[in-house]
């Protein structure tokens, strides 16, 4: 097992145009097993960035990212493509849940995309929408539950693949306050429960600070505000 | 059930009127093509039955004499070669030849015949005729004239029995068992009675040949035991140019063929064959450039649930197999619902009857459309093609899509 489920060093993000755009700037960060870290900043300071690059859905400029161990610019699109599927799980300010399949079979996604699911596998999942109280609510469709419940749905599907890392971006930005409450403590109680890592980017500044490590991304540099212990 | 399947299926289930649409775009192209293509071709069988079906595919003469010039070869010479005026004779060896020609590939029926022209009359009336002295037996195989009998009977026709056409039979104002008498060019004349009348579709009495048996017009026309010619039928008609010059080369007989004689029937034909071609081509190419917008369109209004399945580790590949599959599925469910319309309307027009000519005739079909199998598998294999080819477009948009640009959106 790896050290450190994320490893980024010396991490740097250029969007090219006619007047480059220099975003991140001399990242680096590492992020223990089971860690839950939320990392706060102004908007367009560069949060999501940081999360996409982590999540293997944009390369960096400059700088290497390892996940679980694997260094992420030593593999193909297709491998980066394997590792989303079974090392990350996401979240995203907007549930992103397809609008054609039921609750259950969102939170199944990640498991369709490799295979079929195992019985096994389904009934963790199942499990798993039952304890965040949507056991009764499988066959609805998306447009049929309400906010929050679709957070919550989008939260277990982030989970079902078993991965050793959950990258939230905003997963509380479109709940009312009681809602996103639900949401953040579902996040915290999984987190505690599966000893999976979480990286949560808000500009919640109460919800991160009840994260056991709070991050802060300023003119492009990351800066350590607080860790636990 | 794989995933791409999976997610195939439910765009479809869940794209309903929009599906229905497409899917219904794809059947009438379908059903277009068979339709179309089942109707060109049903003519043109009807007129090869009709037309080509009562003659002689492929017929055997004797060789024409040639004149012979008399000097020797490289002798000055200032002459003018006339062809000899073509003179009545038969085929030597005539059974040799038509047991010969009987086994050459294509050659379905050889009737050794007498023809020749003959008055025919009843009292006042009389019609100068081709008369075709058969075997009814064999000539039937390619006359088929028992399927045009009206009255009357071929197979086992008498010596002293003819069958004409319904229309010489209004001429002459005759009708089953009445007799005629038949003058040959040769001056000879003798009785029949009318053993049959046949409706051939001719309308010319003078041009529509009447039938008699092979002994009978051998005595009429006091050719012995010889034969003036023998008529072939094919397996194939559009072989008798072919068959044609094989028993030229083989026998040295003088050959003609329905296609030779009939070349405005050929070039009809083909200009028939390329209007199916090109009706079918079209509808088929805008079904598919229907079938590209409607997945264009699909893959934009999916291009969020595209980024969030690529984010979750879906392979470009898985995502354009989707799409693919898609298009398949429309292309597939459309070619069959288009193979039912097309015989459905091909079944419905040919069940719409033509005006009889004469009473008790068993009329035609307006439309003869035909259901060729063949024609219906290519059209099924046209459609799903140009249908995959179609998605192939939308489905490569779909698996570039960059999630990073849909998620922040």
């Amino acid at each position: 097992m790896a050290d450190w489920v994320v490893e980024a060093r010396d991490l740097q993000k250029v969007y090219g145009g006619v007047e480059p755009l220099e975003v991140l700037h001399d990242v680096n960060l590492q992020v223990a097993p089971g860690e839950f870290t939320a990392v706060v900043g102004q908007s367009g300071s560069g949060k999501s960035t940081l999360l996409n690059l982590i999540g293997a859905l944009d390369r960096p400029t400059a700088g290497t990212i390892a996940v679980d161990g694997a260094r992420l610019d030593q593999l193909t699109d297709d491998e980066l493509a394997a590792l989303r599927n079974t090392r990350i799980g996401f979240i995203f300010q907007y549930h992103h849940l397809l609008d054609d399949f039921t609750c259950l079979e969102n939170a199944l996604m990640p498991l369709y995309i490799r295979g079929t699911p195992t019985p096994a596998d389904e009934a963790r999942v199942r499990g798993l929408l039952a304890r965040v109280g949507l056991g009764g609510r499988l066959d609805h469709r998306p447009n049929a539950l309400s906010g929050g419940e679709q957070q919550r749905t989008a939260v277990v599907r982030a989970l079902a693949v078993q991965p050793k890392l959950v990258l939230a971006d905003e997963p509380t930005g479109n709940l009312d306050t009681h809602s996103g409450n639900d949401v953040f403590a579902l996040m915290r109680e999984m987190n505690r429960a599966s000893g999976v890592a979480f990286i949560l980017v808000t500009h919640d500044e109460r919800l991160a600070a009840a994260a056991e490590r709070e991050l802060r991304i300023e003119d492009g540099h990351l800066v350590e505000v607080r860790r636990a212990g | 059930m794989r995933f791409e399947v999976r997610l195939a299926l439910r765009h479809l289930l869940a794209g309903g009127w929009q599906t229905v649409l497409i899917v219904a775009g794809v059947a009438m192209a379908v059903t277009l093509v068979i339709f179309i293509s089942g109707l060109i071709f049903g003519l043109q069988r009807r007129i090869v039955t009709t037309i080509i079906g009562t003659i002689p595919q492929v017929t055997i003469s004797p060789p024409e004499p040639t004149p012979r010039v008399l000097a020797p070869p490289g002798a000055p010479l200032v002459a003018t070669v006339e062809p000899r005026a073509i003179q009545r004779t038969t085929i030597d060896q005539w059974q040799l030849v038509t047991d010969a020609v009987s086994r050459l590939p294509h050659v379905s029926a050889a009737s050794p015949e007498v023809d020749g022209q003959a008055i025919i009359t009843r009292g006042s009336k009389e019609l100068g005729v081709p008369v075709i002295g058969a075997d009814p037996d064999g000539r039937n195989l390619i006359t088929h004239l028992t399927d045009h009998l009206i009255v009357g009977h071929y197979l086992g026709l008498g010596m002293d029995e003819v069958v004409i056409s319904y229309q010489q039979a209004q001429d002459l104002s005759v009708w089953l068992h009445d007799r005629v008498s038949l003058t040959a060019s040769t001056g000879q004349i003798q009785v029949f009675r009318i053993g049959g009348i046949v409706d051939t579709g001719g309308f010319q009495s003078t041009s529509t040949p009447i039938y008699i048996t092979l002994r009978a017009a051998q005595a009429l026309f006091g050719e012995g035991t010889d034969v003036t010619n023998i008529s072939l039928t094919l397996d194939d008609s559009f072989q008798a140019n072919a068959v044609a010059d094989q028993v030229a080369a083989i026998f040295g007989v003088k050959t003609d063929s329905w296609m030779r004689n009939n070349p405005q029937v050929l070039s009809a034909f083909r200009a028939q064959s390329a209007t199916a071609f090109l009706i079918s081509a079209f509808s088929l190419v805008a079904a598919g450039f229907a079938i590209a917008s409607v997945l264009i369109v699909s893959v934009l209004k999916r291009s969020r649930e595209i980024g969030i399945l690529k984010a979750m580790g879906a392979r470009g590949q898985q995502v354009l197999l989707t799409f693919t599959l898609e298009g398949l599925g429309i292309a597939i469910v459309g070619a069959i619902v288009g193979v039912f319309g097309g015989c459905g309307l091909i079944l419905l027009f040919r069940a719409i009857p033509q005006p009889t000519r004469f009473p008790g005739q068993t009329p035609d079909a307006l439309l003869p459309g035909i259901i060729d199998p063949r024609a219906i598998g290519l059209a099924m294999l046209a459609a799903i093609f140009i249908t995959v080819v179609a998605s192939a477009l939308p489905a490569r948009q779909a698996a570039r899509l960059d999630p990073v640009e849909v998620i922040r959106g």
